[in-house]
């Protein structure tokens, strides 16, 4: 008993452990959204950067060619290639590069210069590729160079970026 | 007496034990909230560092003895200190020249990426097509050049540092 009569009210701790339970608990969800967030936009960089180096390696491959290893580079070219750019470049093969290199003995080595980044989605990436290409032939055997452009989308195809467009600008 | 607590400290260590992963906890999300946004804001810094290194291209492609103090004052404007400086020692040596040659060329952006991005700088990479006459070629000539554009970002704008032919 105290003086006035009343048994003494037990003071609650303030915060109370209710609130600063719901408070660690609303912190940790958004925590680990966050992270997670974090997590996959550090992952989207991560395959952003995987494409582009895909684009530079590919790239030289698809452009690249010996007549007298032909069906060897296409092969590794195609390879290269999916969706409808590989039948694009069956056709660029059978109908304008097979019959050009046979006949003239053309080598061509094409090496990426600059890559730039213009969009990049979780499966596609679209890129502008300086290319240089060093062409001789039998009847030319000093070295051509000719520079060029090209906007390359690569796409992810089970794990593996390729080359499904190259437009020269 | 042993063993008892008084009320004041089982508020102390109450709110001590809670108050350590609380602030953790807060700390980590605060940050990771920061770091997000900056992500976020990825995208949009790429687009408007290209937007601008296009600006900058068409201003130093699309050139000719009639425009080309125009031109490269917009360019300037557009441009760091220490480009510009650059740029105003030779715009009048360069417009001369443009005269006399009756040289003009019209640019088009065919492309255009970005090849590095930090906080501070980017560089840009753009394929333009200039359409060039001039006296010895008053049919004109259509040209295709490789540019890398340098930016900083001053202030959230993404200003000229520097432009250099691909060749």
């Amino acid at each position: 008993m105290t003086a006035g009569g009343l048994a003494p009210r037990a003071r609650r701790p303030f915060p109370s452990r209710p609130a600063l339970r719901t408070s660690a608990i609303a912190l940790t969800v958004c925590s680990a959204l966050l992270g997670w967030q974090a997590v996959s936009a550090a992952a989207a960089q991560r395959d952003t950067e995987a494409a582009l180096a895909a684009a530079r390696e590919r790239v030289g491959e698809v452009l690249s060619y010996r007549a007298h290893t032909l069906d060897a580079d296409q092969a590794r070219g195609r390879r290269a290639t999916t969706g409808e750019f590989t039948r694009e470049f069956d056709r660029m093969s059978t109908t304008v590069v097979e019959p050009t290199a046979r006949a003239q003995g053309t080598v061509t080595s094409a090496t990426v210069v600059r890559v730039g980044l213009i969009n990049a989605r979780p499966d596609q990436v679209e890129s502008l590729l300086f290319v240089d290409q060093t062409t001789t032939t039998a009847a030319s055997p000093a070295p051509q160079v000719s520079a060029a452009q090209l906007r390359v989308t690569m796409r992810k195809v089970n794990g593996v970026w390729l080359i499904a467009g190259l437009v020269p600008l | 007496m042993a063993g008892v607590t008084r009320p004041g400290e089982a508020r102390r260590d109450h709110v001590a034990g809670w108050s350590v992963p609380l602030g953790i906890l807060l700390v980590g999300t605060a940050l990771l909230v920061v770091h997000n946004f900056s992500v976020a804001q990825l995208g949009d810094r790429r687009a408007a560092a290209t937007s601008a290194a296009e600006k900058v291209a068409v201003d130093i492609s699309t050139i000719g003895g009639d425009n080309a103090e125009q031109r490269l004052q917009s360019l300037s404007d557009e441009s760091t200190s220490e480009f510009r400086r650059n740029l105003d020692q030779n715009s009048t040596t360069f417009a001369r020249i443009l005269r006399e040659g009756r040289v003009s060329a019209r640019a088009n952006v065919t492309g255009a990426g970005v090849e590095h991005l930090d906080g501070r700088a980017a560089s840009v990479l753009v394929a333009v097509s200039v359409m060039v006459v001039n006296s010895q070629r008053p049919t004109g000539e259509l040209m295709k050049i490789r540019l890398r554009i340098r930016l900083e970002d001053e202030r959230g704008r993404w200003l000229a540092a520097g432009v250099e032919a691909v060749p």
